[in-house]
């Protein structure tokens, strides 16, 4: 049954992968006019573009530029940095890292912030509680990075100098950009974790819970976030899109040199290749880490039906 | 309505009406002095000049026009083309729906605003790809918010009635269904009309939205976080000028929700 079903979510990723490898292939051509002037310029000798032309592919047939995109990909050959000369995939590879820690300082801080606050105001439903923890949020889901960034670094880097501008430089570096990242999704995590524990709260065990006399601690802790966890998980899974793209932005605010840094770069180098494959990496992983809750929700809660 | 809501609202409607009034109004917004370069709020600019002496509450009202049309255009071709796709999908089943339900899984894969980012760093910056970008990323919501609520509604009783009494597949999705899913397509697309607020000035603060000379919030934070330390206004003006009214249109949708009492939409 459960094998069934991990088979059957396997073939639709497989799928959605092939299909956003083929959206991302088709982003070159909607370069107005030839994609090959746009990247070298007008005054490019025609010898120049020809080259550039037969080395991105660009003079076969649509259909077999699209096969090789896919087989190179599958060797994980994403193509050459029109500007660096070097293989995009080593490109990637080097800026990985620090995408990697800044998603998950951010999720770490995002966490931090929102459990406390989601739970705070599910207990205390409807008092002044609640209000104040749910305009909080509404406030962290309504600032844009680009404003959170630069008033942080107004704040806590020009005005009390406690960290660094920009840069990174040692772990002082992180706590900015990370909490830039981490507050737009501590909004969304604490109305979410609110209503899953008013959902949990109503539960009969909770009021078996209540009339063994447990203390209020154990009821929340153990018996009721244990069970809102999991929805509050697969939440995580779908928000760490936004969170992923929010790094393009946050990255660029903080010459963080990660994966956003480098699409945008790219784009204003005009080396498309690296773009592209920028935008695979960050919605390949996307897409996986979805799948991976999917299936962990769907492993871990009986309570699932795998027939949906 | 709860008192409490008429604040957003009416910062919303100030915030239209400088927009829609803005040509009007004596502003001059490119207008250069070089005497008032990054001059700090006074009596006479309450919100100072930029590095260029222009008047920074000139420029914000026409940030709010761009900001506001933006919105406006794409959500208005968000709302129809997605509609009608997911409507269409779901009357019609079969090939129809599992292309629409393709497209959409498709699109919904990519995360955020990244393929915007890319769409728009492609195509090159202006209003117009601006524009192409958002909607391309913004149509899958509502095709498949009206999707699921088309095909809750198809085998309602009154559908069957109108079918039987020869009524026209078209007559029927426009007068007996489009009214019903109204609701929750109306909510969605209050919190798209925020995040295309957010989206446009986050391509302009990258550089990848409508190009200078014109006024974009976004592309006004991106010139000001040059000359933070001198001069803060510069980013807290436009800062707060996003923030007021995504808050605004976002406790708006949060009313309108709780009003109109639908559960299910709750995601993003």
């Amino acid at each position: 049954m459960f094998l069934n079903y991990l088979i059957k979510r396997l073939i639709s990723a497989v799928f959605v992968l092939v299909g956003i490898t083929t959206l991302v292939f088709l982003l070159i051509h909607l370069v107005p006019g030839d994609p090959v002037e746009v990247m070298l310029g007008e005054t490019a000798r025609p010898a120049d573009r020809e080259a550039l032309r037969h080395a991105l592919g660009l003079d076969l047939p649509i259909l077999q530029q699209w096969w090789q995109y896919l087989s190179g990909i599958s060797h994980f050959d994403l193509g050459q940095s029109l500007h660096s000369k070097q293989a995009v995939t080593a490109l990637l590879i080097d800026r990985i890292p620090a995408t990697a820690i800044l998603s998950i300082a951010s999720l770490f801080i995002a966490i931090v912030i929102a459990l406390p606050l989601g739970i705070l105001a599910a207990v205390y439903k409807d008092s002044l509680w609640d209000r104040l923890a749910m305009v909080t949020a509404m406030f962290g889901v309504s600032i844009p990075n680009f404003v959170m960034g630069p008033l942080l670094i107004l704040i806590f880097a020009l005005w009390l100098g406690w960290f660094p501008v920009s840069g990174k430089e040692g772990w002082l570096s992180l706590i900015l950009p990370a909490l830039t990242l981490g507050t737009a999704l501590a909004g969304i995590l604490s109305r979410m974790v609110r209503a899953s524990m008013l959902e949990v709260l109503e539960e009969d065990y909770i009021r078996a819970a209540r009339a063994r006399g447990l203390s209020e601690y154990r009821i929340l802790v153990l018996h009721a976030l244990r069970n809102a966890a999991l929805p509050i998980i697969t939440i995580l899974g779908m928000q760490l899109g936004a969170l992923l793209a929010g790094a393009v932005i946050t990255e660029t605010i903080f010459s963080w040199p990660g994966i956003g840094q480098l699409m945008i770069e790219s784009i204003q180098k005009r080396d498309y290749p690296v773009v592209q494959a920028c935008v695979l990496l960050i919605s390949v992983t996307y897409v996986l880490v979805n799948l991976l809750t999917d299936v962990a929700y769907t492993a871990l809660d009986p309570r699932v039906k795998l027939d949906e | 309505m709860n008192r409490v809501y008429s604040i957003p609202l009416a910062v919303l409607i100030v915030w239209l009406m400088l927009a829609l009034l803005g040509p009007i109004l004596p502003l001059h917004p490119d207008q250069i002095e070089l005497e008032k370069i990054l001059l700090t709020p006074n009596w006479s600019e309450w919100f100072g000049h930029d590095d260029l002496g222009r008047s920074i509450s000139a420029r914000l009202i026409m940030g709010a026009r761009t900001s506001l049309i933006v919105a406006i255009v794409v959500v208005s071709i968000s709302f129809i083309v997605g509609t009608l796709l997911g409507m269409l999908g779901a009357w019609l089943g079969g090939l129809w729906d599992k292309s629409l339900v393709m497209m959409v899984d498709l699109f919904i894969a990519f995360p955020g605003i990244l393929l915007a980012i890319a769409l728009a760093g492609l195509l090159g910056p202006g209003l117009m790809n601006t524009v192409i970008a958002l909607s391309i990323v913004s149509w899958v919501g509502f095709a498949r918010l009206a999707r699921v609520q088309t095909l809750s509604m198809k085998n309602r009783d009154h559908v069957a009635a109108a079918h039987a009494l020869g009524t026209s597949s078209f007559l029927i999705m426009l007068k007996h269904i489009l009214p019903l899913i109204m609701a929750p397509l109306i909510i969605e697309a209050t919190f798209a009309f925020a995040g295309v607020v957010i989206a446009e000035a986050g391509l302009s603060f990258l550089g990848l939205g409508v190009q200078p000379p014109t006024a974009s919030w976004g592309s006004m934070i991106r010139d000001g976080t040059r000359y933070m330390l001198v001069a803060p206004h510069m980013v807290l003006a436009p800062g707060f000028a996003i923030l007021s009214l995504v808050l605004c249109i976002n406790l708006l949708g949060d009313y309108l929700r709780d009003k109109l009492d639908i559960r299910e939409i709750t995601k993003d």
